[in-house]
């Protein structure tokens, strides 16, 4: 044997052949924001995989101790942007009832049906993520051309589409303006009529049932030792809704279920159960606006004007809402003063990322964006 | 009449003009006349129809109706320099879309006065280099050194090998039953009327005829199976790190693979450029002559495969892709048994005169 082939096999025994090393992003067009990935991969099998964050830190809770209580308002916009309200909802109604603040009813329901929306436009935006992951661009032009429906009447009622910054302690910033409520009626009416067209085009698909089923098994076991909540518990079929376990706003009033993952076409918890789970929820989503908007009540929309001094005092106040990607909590703290001394969220999507290394270990290389896409994680949030 | 007398004739050439001057000037007029006008005409309706479907607007600035988004795009692109030197992987990349594109030109069979190359194994060499066309492009994956690139390129070369086996058992069923390959007895052997085209002739060619559009995607990784070329790279694009020209000339090795894939399709299965005998005989009897009923064929040839080209593209516009190993193991476990029984049915279907 030449001596040079002695070499390079003796090299080659040396060389870490079995496993690759892999490091994804903070940028990357596969990760849902900014966030590191690290791989370990056993050919196209990801064997580790862990996680950074913090590439999109702004200290979000200090900015609300630094400001007086109204102030902080369009901070709370900011939490997560895609689903802005549901931070506004949860600061309002930890501080309302840290305040002792009693809503309008008429608040609370316009704040219900601002919520349902937002959830039906988020579920869309995770749609567009899903398809995105597996290059179903019509699907994704689909969704993405619904939510601007949303996005349209978001822009009728407050101005703005996307950040609202219409929430205000003791009610909301305006009325409804006039035919808001009927125009509601009739996108609903619209949505109800494409999840039809959804499920023709793309839910049972043979090659999306080929790319999700049985991918990114969320079990129950993996959601309550991850604290996961929203459609990633429901969808391992958990039922956990923050709207019927403590009802907020006019929820308790309403009438809807809570659509579980139930393994129809793969396994209970894959990807496709929580997928079919966003889309039976906006249905649900589309029931309870049409309620509330049929209910809506007379009366004021705000409890106190603008230039009215708020009834802070010492003290402690805390809130939960389900938002589109799960529980979101929301604790208050005061000392009485013109500003919160501490607040603090916990988003569901830390308990979500969290989940993703067990849920990625030995899965395909190419099934990552698809579980990524499917946990509808909101770095935003996570970072804050 | 041949070839080189017919072109020496239209093209104004003297008598005993070198035959090579000739075909090279008639690969000219291929590419100038046929291949580039398609393709720029078959991009502009694929993005109108697709945006159509997808609920968008599409190209509508360059011109009326955006008719010069394809022109507009080619020139935006040229004009773009590279931002980094290219590697030697590249290069060959570059190298093999340059003789594949100019070497399979020989070999296309537009129409019966426009094949330079008329072989028992010409239907194989097309077929073959299409294969090469895809199988280079792992080496643009193998360029970005990356582990990304790596897997991309690999995951390509894998799945063009595994849609070429059934592919080109299909070709055999259609030689089998035309009784050679080529490509002017395949054409012969069928007419211009549906009724007389291969994959009506005879069930096992229909067979045969989807194991080969299949195949195809899989080849030239066509969603839903494959889609590996311009996705963002965790997903395997080997084209995620060009730009400017070199996305230009991607962008026709890739239509060019589909073209060629559509055309070979066309001819195979679909009643090749045959013209009714009424249109040939009347087009003969008027001024043009033998020479208008030349022109007209490779005219037949495109529109059939433009109708092809565009069903495959809306059809990829709609459907999710596939795992890289789902496709693969679509092309052996399925369409590679179909194929097998295609070629067996076939070869019982002629040996006991069923065509």
């Amino acid at each position: 044997m030449r001596p040079g082939f002695v070499q390079s096999a003796e090299r080659l025994e040396r060389l870490p052949t079995d496993l690759t090393h892999w490091e994804i992003g903070p940028f990357h067009p596969a990760v849902p924001g900014p966030l590191k990935l690290r791989l370990t991969l056993d050919g196209e099998i990801i064997a580790k995989l862990s996680y950074e964050t913090g590439f999109a830190f702004r200290a979000l809770e200090k900015r609300f101790e630094m400001r007086p209580w109204r102030s902080g308002l369009p901070y709370a916009d900011r939490l997560d942007p895609e689903t802005a309200i549901f931070g506004q909802v949860a600061y309002c109604l930890a501080a309302e009832s840290l305040m002792g603040l009693e809503t309008p009813k008429r608040a609370q329901q316009v704040r219900a049906v601002l919520c349902e929306l937002a959830r039906i436009s988020a579920h869309f935006r995770g749609f567009v993520q899903v398809a995105k992951s597996v290059a179903a661009d019509t699907f994704m032009h689909y969704a993405l051309r619904d939510r601007e429906k949303i996005l349209d009447l978001f822009e009728l009622i407050t101005g703005a589409r996307f950040t609202l910054n219409f929430l205000r302690f003791g009610g909301v910033a305006q009325d409804v303006t006039e035919g808001f409520l009927e125009r509601v009626a009739d996108v609903c009416d619209l949505l109800r009529a494409r999840m039809k067209e959804y499920n023709d085009l793309f839910s049972f698909n043979d090659a999306f049932l080929g790319r999700v089923c049985g991918t990114g098994i969320v079990t129950q076991e993996v959601a309550i030792k991850h604290g996961l909540t929203g459609p990633n518990a429901r969808g391992a079929g958990l039922s956990l809704d923050v709207r019927k376990a403590h009802p907020y706003l006019v929820y308790g009033q309403t009438d809807f279920e809570v659509p579980l993952g139930r393994g129809e076409f793969g396994v209970t918890g894959d990807v496709h159960d929580r997928f079919l789970v966003r889309l039976r929820e906006i249905l649900q989503s589309i029931e309870i606006v049409k309620q509330v908007c049929e209910s809506m009540a007379d009366g004021p929309h705000q409890l106190l004007g603008p230039m009215d001094p708020l009834p802070t005092r010492a003290g402690e106040g805390f809130s939960r809402v389900e938002s589109p990607r799960g529980l979101l909590a929301c604790y208050v703290a005061s000392d009485g003063g013109n500003g919160p001394a501490r607040v603090q969220f916990v988003p569901p999507s830390v308990a979500a990322l969290s989940a993703l290394p067990e849920l990625a270990q030995g899965a395909c290389l190419e099934d990552l964006p698809v579980i990524l896409a499917s946990l509808d994680l909101s770095v935003a949030e996570v970072d804050r | 009449m041949t070839w080189q007398e017919l072109w020496g004739k239209v093209l104004g050439f003297p008598t005993g003009t070198p035959e090579f001057i000739l075909a090279a000037a008639v690969l000219l007029m291929i590419f100038v006349l046929c291949v580039f006008p398609a393709a720029a005409f078959l991009s502009l309706v694929d993005r109108k129809l697709s945006a159509d479907v997808q609920a968008r607007v599409g190209p509508n600035r360059a011109g009326r109706w955006g008719v010069f988004q394809p022109l507009a795009d080619l020139m935006k692109l040229l004009q773009k320099e590279p931002a980094r030197a290219a590697g030697w992987r590249e290069g060959f990349w570059l190298g093999v879309l340059t003789v594949c594109l100019y070497s399979t030109a020989a070999a296309l069979p537009l129409g019966s006065s426009l094949i330079l190359v008329n072989t028992g194994s010409s239907p194989l060499l097309v077929f073959w280099v299409i294969t090469a066309l895809s199988v280079c492009l792992m080496f643009l994956g193998y360029n970005q050194n990356s582990v990304p690139g790596w897997f991309s390129g690999t995951r390509l070369a894998a799945q063009s090998l595994s849609g070429a086996f059934p592919a080109l058992l299909s070709v055999l069923c259609v030689g089998l039953w035309a009784g050679g390959f080529e490509w002017t007895r395949i054409a012969a052997a069928q007419g211009a009327d549906p009724a007389h085209w291969a994959i009506v002739r005879d069930p096992f060619l229909l067979l045969a005829f989807a194991v080969f559009m299949a195949g195809g995607l899989v080849v030239l990784s066509v969603p839903p199976l494959g889609s590996g070329f311009s996705l963002s790279d965790i997903k395997g694009g080997v084209a995620s790190g060009f730009h400017g020209r070199k996305i230009a000339f991607f962008h026709l090795g890739r239509f060019y693979g589909l073209f060629l894939w559509s055309v070979i399709a066309v001819v195979c299965f679909c009643g090749a450029w045959n013209l009714p005998t009424s249109l040939s005989q009347a087009v003969e009897n008027s001024d043009y002559g033998i020479l208008g009923v030349k022109m007209i064929e490779p005219l037949v040839t495109i529109v059939k495969a433009a109708f092809l080209m565009l069903f495959t593209m809306l059809f990829a516009r709609v459907m999710p892709a596939l795992r890289s190993d789902q496709v693969t193991d679509f092309a052996w476990k399925v369409l590679s048994p179909i194929a097998l029984v295609a070629l067996l049915g076939t070869g019982l279907w002629t040996l006991w005169g069923g065509a």
